[in-house]
């Protein structure tokens, strides 16, 4: 999975190699966008625990100041049967009730009303496959600079024989689940592995030192979802390749022109200590 | 009046019973004296009826004249005109050989044929650049490019710093029929696109149609570059060569029987992988990365006797880049078998059998994740072309063509004995394509000339395939499947092709053409560069076939004796069926790919302005093009216009070669073109800590413009009678000025300051000096 995505990598490689290519800060202009639109990151999972979604606004491209939070928003979660409504517990940010949890086989619709306008976006729940254990190698593109060795770490799980399953994966270390440079996600679909045994795929490259401890966590998402993600990393990782496609607003499940995506997800969760 | 014999004549028992006994027809090849090659459009004139000919793309050439004695002058730009006495008293074959004007071999002509073949001929947007011109254009790493030459003239624009993609009159790059010795290449680049795989060494012609499109082309709506082979030296061994900063290229002719049959071998490797080490000192990973391409041209000719020549040429191209344990080859192989026979002094022919393909390979050795892909795509052609020469007044050209594509698009598996891959395998799928037309090049009277013709395509899907339907929403509804053989879906369409030219005087015209064009095969490329990983499609019943009309009105004038030659054209194209690809297509691997097109319309129009000073110490052109091309699709910017990636409003290209003296050249180039088309950001937000852009129009805004200067200086070996070695040392600087002319344009955010972002240029090719060493014996 992991070859056969970076072979943008590799061109990229390449014409540095060869071509010598260059690359300078320039100062453009860009027009700007009146009409601020809502941003909604929301997730929910098959775990019990207060679920989260952020609501802010887009702004103007060079505008370098952390994004304007959406206060005073009304912001539920529904199954049709169960309804969680979420609090806002600080501006941006809405929490549902503690020990609430999704059903996996549920459709969740989330609903936003703001500013006299309401927000809806759907998504349905599976479960995710359960690791059967973690373990991890030295990456080969050793990172000599700096203190920090790469590892990748090797994931052995059954992908379940049903097409349409996506993952997200999500690393992140123990004791500072938050620290968002020593955080890591990627994404999969089984397209080209549906149904078959995973014995220990590269899933993740971590920079750590021996002792550091990874929580490590598996999503399981919906095709839509596994398209936002990609959307995201080619408009941040993979971008400023001689091979870039043409740049193009990333998707979102949310109606009423709002970015940004819902995403209800069953996970399962594991930790690997490098030694 | 005439179009009625013309109609009956379809029929050669019917057109030789039309034979005049007063009549007389004076037929055969012309040839270079040097070598014997056959010569592609000169010019055999008789001036007491003012009535001429001109040779085919094998170097026939028939005049029908009374019976009488004339004086025939044969010639070709750059050559002496040969003039001989011929007493026509019955049809009569003569093969004449004319000899280049020069000694020295490195006389530079700007165009071939006749002097005043701008104003003189019905073709129209059309453009013959000699293999001489081009070698001496500056080019990046010094590496002689026809493709690089073709992007300077005018209605051919480029897009991306050094990409040997063209997009002719507001086309896409895959709307252009690029032919070798009449093979189709699917892929004509190198290296991600910044050489071409045509090597000069073994060319002998090029011509490029960019409207009026002549009837027995067909299979891409906006244009056709036609490049031919040398035939190879039927008088004496002769090797030629060079050593570049790159590449080194060794090519060698001689006959096999004299006068008779001869062969061309050339071939061409790069080294950079060479130098591979020097850059990856201390990095283990990049010790074994291979990279380099190489190129072969073989071709081989043998002369049954006057009436019958068969010739047998091959192009073989392949790319390889890999490392330790990952690898990626591309590459196209051309065959051709073609027989030319001359059935009487009116009538030639040709049978040509043509074989094509362009296959890559990614693979990876790795035990679990280690997998091996790779696609193919084979054509096998029969064509059959026929010249008759009905009167000195009209040529008739008529002919078949039929095609058997196969495309694999792809087939991935895993290769490791703990692999996790299935294997993924994208559907083959077999089409035939067919054409038949017929075209007459007419003289109505001293003033008004014609070119009119038709083409009937044909286009099948065969099975055994499965067809998958798609819903409003582009989602597979269900699919249907067909037995192996079966034919699925047809398209039939009608082309007609017309040209006209008015003199005005002796050295002015007008000309005028429209024709439409069909096209059934088409390339997936979602980047800007060329990948050899874009996939070709066909027409299918979801993919209707793209169909353009083109209309172009055009002004001719010489100045002073043909040393001025100058030219205004306006072009107006609608294309029917365009394609573009939804927002982030998955183009990879791909089953439902179909489900990622949407369609719409397309138009293109502009003026092209050019004016070319051919002889002389100082020769070159400059054109300026002001043009427009656009899209419209129902999914796509919300169903409003949006310009094409390749919309260039202006662009400039100015060609110089100066005479020093008999030992030196030096040659500028200057182009300049408006910034292409893109999309840049308009606001942003935030998800998951990553800063995203949020994007306006597609396609609108636009780079920053491009200019660039490339100088060379071309250093020959002194004349000296009875010198058989001839070189010459050609230094050149790509970019002089060192203009950082942005590839591309990203919008980041600062690693040190999370939250600010900033756009950044990256830019491919700063001032680049070459020298390449050439040899000719």
């Amino acid at each position: 999975m992991k070859t056969l995505n970076s072979y943008h990598f590799l061109f990229f490689l390449l014409s540095i190699l060869l071509l010598s290519a260059c690359t300078e800060r320039i100062d453009l202009d860009l027009q700007s966008d009146e009409n601020q639109r809502l941003v909604v990151d929301a997730w929910l999972t098959d775990e019990a625990k207060a679920h989260e979604v952020k609501l802010a606004l887009t702004t103007g491209y060079y505008n370098n100041e952390p994004p304007q939070a959406v206060t005073g928003a009304v912001v539920q979660i529904s199954d049709g049967t169960e309804t969680f409504i979420l609090k806002e517990a600080s501006p941006g940010h809405y929490l549902t009730a503690d020990s609430v949890k999704g059903q996996p086989g549920h459709t969740y619709t989330l609903k936003i009303e703001y500013n006299g306008q309401t927000y809806q976006a759907v998504s349905l729940m599976k479960e995710a496959p359960v690791i059967d254990s973690l373990s991890y190698e030295v990456f080969e593109y050793q990172d000599t600079e700096n203190d920090f060795t790469e590892y990748a770490i090797l994931l052995y799980t059954t992908e379940p024989n049903t097409l349409d399953d996506a993952y997200y994966w999500k690393g992140y270390l123990v004791d500072a689940p938050t620290d968002v440079t020593r955080t890591y996600w990627e994404i999969a679909e089984d397209k080209f592995v549906n149904g078959s045994p995973i014995n220990g795929a590269q899933v993740l490259i971590v920079e750590a030192n021996p002792g550091d401890a990874f929580v490590f966590e598996q999503y399981l998402i919906r095709p839509e979802a596994f398209d936002f993600f990609l959307a995201v990393q080619t408009e941040t990782i993979y971008k400023g390749t001689i091979f870039d496609a043409a740049p193009a607003n990333v998707p979102s499940n949310v109606d009423n022109d709002a970015l940004g995506f819902f995403i209800a997800a069953g996970v399962k969760r594991d930790t690997i200590t490098i030694e | 009046m005439r179009s009625i014999p013309l109609l009956l004549c379809f029929s050669l028992s019917v057109c030789t019973a039309f034979g005049q006994t007063s009549k007389f027809t004076l037929s055969g090849h012309v040839r270079d004296a040097g070598s014997g090659e056959e010569l592609i459009g000169a010019n055999v004139f008789e001036s007491k009826n003012g009535v001429g000919a001109v040779t085919n793309l094998y170097g026939f050439y028939s005049l029908t004249l009374p019976a009488g004695k004339y004086q025939i002058e044969f010639s070709y730009i750059g050559y002496e005109v040969k003039t001989l006495e011929v007493d026509l008293t019955g049809n009569k074959s003569l093969d004449v050989e004319v000899a280049e004007t020069s000694v020295s071999i490195q006389e530079v002509v700007v165009s071939a044929e006749r002097e005043d073949r701008n104003v003189e001929s019905v073709t129209m947007s059309k453009e013959k650049m000699a293999i001489e011109k081009i070698k001496t254009i500056p080019v990046v790493f010094g590496e002689v490019d026809l493709i690089k030459a073709i992007q300077l003239l005018p209605g051919v624009q480029t897009v991306g710093e050094g990409q040997s993609g063209f997009f002719v009159r507001g086309g896409n790059a895959d709307q252009n029929l690029i032919l070798l010795d009449e093979a189709p290449v699917y892929n004509a680049s190198h290296l991600l696109g910044f050489f071409s795989v045509f090597n000069a060494d073994a060319i002998k012609d090029v011509q490029l149609y960019k409207g009026g499109i002549p009837a027995s082309y067909g299979g891409r709506l906006s244009s056709v570059l036609d490049v031919r082979m040398k035939d190879g030296n039927a008088k004496k061994f002769t090797a030629s060569g060079g050593i570049g900063s790159i590449s080194s290229r060794l090519t060698v002719e001689a006959p096999i029987i004299k006068d008779k049959s001869s062969f061309i071998v050339s071939g061409r490797r790069t080294y950079v992988d060479v130098f591979i080490p020097l850059f990856a000192k201390n990095d283990t990973t990049l010790e074994d990365t291979k990279l380099y391409f190489y190129d072969l041209n073989l071709k081989a000719n043998y002369r049954l006797g006057e009436k019958d020549k068969l010739y047998l040429s091959g192009y073989f191209g392949r790319d390889v880049f890999g490392s330790q344990d990952f690898k990626i080859e591309w590459g196209n192989g051309t065959g051709t078998l073609r027989w030319n026979h001359v059935f009487s002094n009116k009538l030639f022919s040709n049978v040509t059998l043509i074989y094509s393909d362009f296959d890559y390979f990614l693979g990876s050795s790795d035990n679990v994740e280690g997998f091996k892909w790779d696609s193919k795509i084979k054509d096998y052609s029969l064509k059959l072309d026929f010249n008759y020469y009905l009167n000195p007044r009209n040529s008739i050209k008529f002919g078949y063509q039929g095609t058997r594509h196969k495309f694999q698009p792809g087939f991935a598996r895993g290769t490791g004995d703990e692999s996790i891959f299935n294997e993924y395998r994208l559907p083959t799928t077999n089409s035939l394509e067919h054409g038949i037309y017929i075209e007459n090049e007419q003289e109505f009277n001293s003033v008004l000339s014609g070119i009119y013709g038709l083409r009937l395509s044909l286009f099948q899907n065969i099975g055994a395939a499965t067809v998958y339907h798609y819903d409003d929403e582009f989602k597979v509804a269900d699919s249907t499947s067909y037995n192996s053989g079966e034919v699925y879906q047809s398209y039939l369409n009608l082309e007609p092709r017309v040209g006209l030219r008015l003199k005005l005087g002796g050295d002015k015209s007008i000309k005028a053409s429209y024709n439409r064009t069909v096209q059934y095969m088409q390339l997936a490329s979602n980047s800007q560069s060329s990948t050899p990983f874009d996939v070709w499609f066909p027409a299918s019943p979801n993919v209707k076939p793209q169909q353009a009309d083109q209309v172009a009105l055009g002004y001719f004038q010489n100045f002073q004796n043909n040393l001025y030659e100058a030219s205004v054209e306006v072009y107006y194209k609608k294309s029917q069926n365009a394609i573009d690809f939804k927002d982030y297509a998955d183009l990879f691997l791909n089953k439902y790919l179909e489900g990622e097109l949407r369609f719409g319309q397309a138009r293109a129009y502009g003026a092209e302005f050019m004016v070319k000073k051919t002889k002389g110490k100082l020769t070159g052109w400059i054109a300026y093009t002001l043009a427009k091309s656009e899209r419209q699709i129902k999914e796509i910017n919300n169903g409003d216009w949006y310009s094409t990636n390749y919309d260039k409003t202006h662009d400039i290209s100015l060609v110089t070669s100066y005479e020093l003296n008999k030992r030196s050249t030096i040659s500028v180039n200057f182009v300049y073109g408006t910034g292409a088309p893109t999309t840049f950001p308009t606001g942003r937000f935030v998800y998951n800590g990553e800063v995203l852009p949020v994007y306006s129009d597609r396609n609108g805004a636009r780079m920053p413009d491009y200019h660039r200067m490339d100088v060379s200086y071309v250093l020959r070996n002194k004349e000296k009678p009875g010198r058989k070695l001839f070189w010459d040392l050609n230094f050149s600087i790509y970019n002089l000025y060192n203009r950082h002319n942005a590839y591309t344009i990203t919008f980041k955010e600062d690693e040190d300051k999370p939250g600010d972002t900033y756009a950044e240029k990256t830019y491919l090719f700063p001032i680049l000096p070459s020298v390449t060493w050439n040899f000719q014996f």
